[in-house]
């Protein structure tokens, strides 16, 4: 016996106004595939009834052309390059490429970000796992955000920028293409396919190479300066821009967060702060100065953030009390 | 009766259909389904650029309404429906799609928005269970329930939020507004802003383990 599923029905199913055995019979009519066609066509109709909010279309609309529009002039002057070469057709090419930068200046000016990138954020307490479009793979700690172009990235370079903390695992292409992590402090890390973490956060920026090789970039002193790192390197760029840089041996304790754990090789406990604060968004108080620099090592797990606060001051034999946001730290 | 099912069938899935069916004046197809996609196929057939256009102005408003029910954020939503876009355009779907477009934009649209909040969402327990996860990221629910069943997951779960706690969660998520901006609005501290929006999050996260495929 077949029910019959009517535009009204799958009306009141949109519209949580059916029951658990309509549902089910609605649910069981989906299946076939002629059925989910009709069923797009009224939901279509439904949600234009019901808009969540109303988007901007002309301005996306625009703003894909001015796109698109962009990357086929830049394919003709790929072409045209051939051309070039030949030695007949330099001003062509002069003037596409003028086209180009008027298009490209015009879209700096009009361009919208959301559309020029691609964000993957991540919130206080979270980690996110992501797959970029050359296949790389990255993990986003805590309160972080990684921004990739939407527009030719992989085509001839891949840039990203990142603020937060993340571990990346960079696939190596054919065509032996720049991965480049940039961040807001002048601090840049340039790679061909390998592993490393990386952190840009307030009280400093940090690189750990688990293979490969990395070029650092910074500046120090107002000069440019490049670091080659080999595996197991560690170096930080404090806040106010001392480059340091140590071996570790064991470089996978870095991404511990990914699981949910917290690693510190000699940390002081007022760094932890810091972390705590940019990875939860907690306010970290210390009764004193003494409590503030003891000295944290070691592997500590915190499935929760309060699991974690437990755990450090169980190590350290001190007392810890969180009331809403605020942590305080103080001595027994 | 039989040749009359057959013929919608061959409506719904071969394209060549409806410009068969539209006549020299372009007038509406006779097959009498309330359907104007024909309209956009048929600024495909003067140029990619026009048809785009109609697709677009027709659909985008609607996926961007249906993916903000999944990811609640303007942003995200028009990021998920943007690519979608991005991927018909670039990949010149419609010279090879033999659906409607409208079931081509919709199912991306949910499977992108749906892989979205997975991400988000999803905590792997173990470092095994990552690696096994990534690789099985592409993952899909195979059947259009699923995606019904985790809509109305979310919108419950977002339903179910204290009052306060919503109404910070959706200015920030959804209007994208910044924790300063939604402090001074509602008179509260930034802090109070994080831990509203901690406690949002940290609820859908164990409002949808059970719903991931």
């Amino acid at each position: 016996m077949e029910r019959e599923i009517n535009k009204k029905i799958i009306f009141d199913y949109l519209g949580n106004q059916v029951s658990p055995i309509q549902r089910k019979a609605i649910e069981d009519w989906m299946l076939e595939r002629e059925n989910e066609e009709l069923y797009y066509q009224w939901l279509e109709e439904w949600e234009r009834d019901h808009l969540q909010y109303n988007s901007d279309s002309e301005r996306s609309l625009d703003h894909f052309f001015s796109l698109t529009i962009l990357q086929n002039d830049l394919y003709v002057l790929d072409n045209q390059r051939v051309d070039v070469s030949r030695g007949n057709q330099s001003t062509m090419l002069w003037r596409s490429a003028a086209a180009v930068m008027l298009i490209i200046c015009a879209m700096a000016w009009l361009g919208r970000d959301s559309f020029m990138f691609k964000s993957y954020k991540t919130g206080f307490g979270e980690v996110g796992n992501y797959i970029l479009p050359d296949s790389s793979e990255v993990k986003l700690n805590a309160n972080s955000s990684l921004r990739i172009p939407r527009w030719g990235f992989g085509n001839s370079t891949r840039e990203v920028f990142l603020s937060g903390e993340a571990a990346f695992s960079v696939k190596h292409l054919n065509d032996h293409q720049r991965f480049v992590v940039k961040t807001l402090e002048d601090f840049e890390v340039e790679v061909f396919g390998t592993e490393f973490i990386m952190s840009a956060r307030k009280y400093g920026s940090r690189v750990i190479l688990t293979s490969g090789k990395v070029n650092l970039k910074y500046h120090e002193k107002e000069e440019r300066r490049e670091l080659e790192m080999m595996p197991g390197d560690l170096v930080t760029l404090s806040k106010n821009r001392e480059i340091n840089i140590r071996k570790t041996e064991t470089p996978e304790n870095y991404t511990e967060w990914e699981v949910g754990r917290f690693y510190f090789e000699e940390t002081q406990l007022d760094e932890i702060g810091y972390l705590l604060q940019e990875n939860y968004g907690l306010e970290v108080e210390f009764s004193s100065k003494e409590v503030a620099e003891r000295v944290l090592m070691g592997s500590f797990k915190g499935q929760t953030v309060d699991d974690l606060l437990i755990s450090i001051a169980e190590v350290l034999d001190i007392s810890v009390i969180r009331k809403g946001d605020k942590v305080i730290f103080s001595g027994k | 009766m039989l040749k009359g099912s057959e013929h919608i069938k061959k409506d719904i899935f071969n394209r060549s259909s409806y410009t068969e069916s539209v006549n020299p004046e372009g007038n509406m197809p006779a097959h009498g389904r309330e359907d104007s996609e024909w309209i956009i196929q048929k600024g495909f057939q003067e140029s990619p650029r026009a048809g785009f256009e109609l697709l677009f102005r027709r659909y985008h408003k609607v996926l961007c309404s249906h993916a903000v029910r999944f990811v609640y954020s303007k942003e995200v939503a028009e990021d998920i429906v943007s690519d979608v876009f991005c991927r018909f355009w670039k990949t010149r779907a419609y010279e090879s799609v033999n659906s409607s477009y409208r079931y081509y934009l919709f199912r991306s649209v949910r499977n992108e928005a749906y892989n979205y909040l997975k991400l988000e969402f999803h905590r792997f327990e173990n470092l095994e269970d990552t690696a096994y996860n990534i690789s099985g990221l592409s993952a899909q629910p195979d059947n259009v329930a699923q995606y019904e069943e985790v809509l109305r997951q979310v919108e419950s779960l977002v339903e179910s939020l204290p009052p306060q706690c919503r109404r910070v969660f959706l200015l920030s998520r959804f209007e994208g507004k910044k924790y300063q901006e939604i402090a001074d609005e509602l008179d509260i501290s930034i802090k109070t802003v994080e831990v509203h929006i901690g406690k949002a999050l940290e609820l859908m996260r164990r409002g949808l383990k059970n719903h991931w495929i």
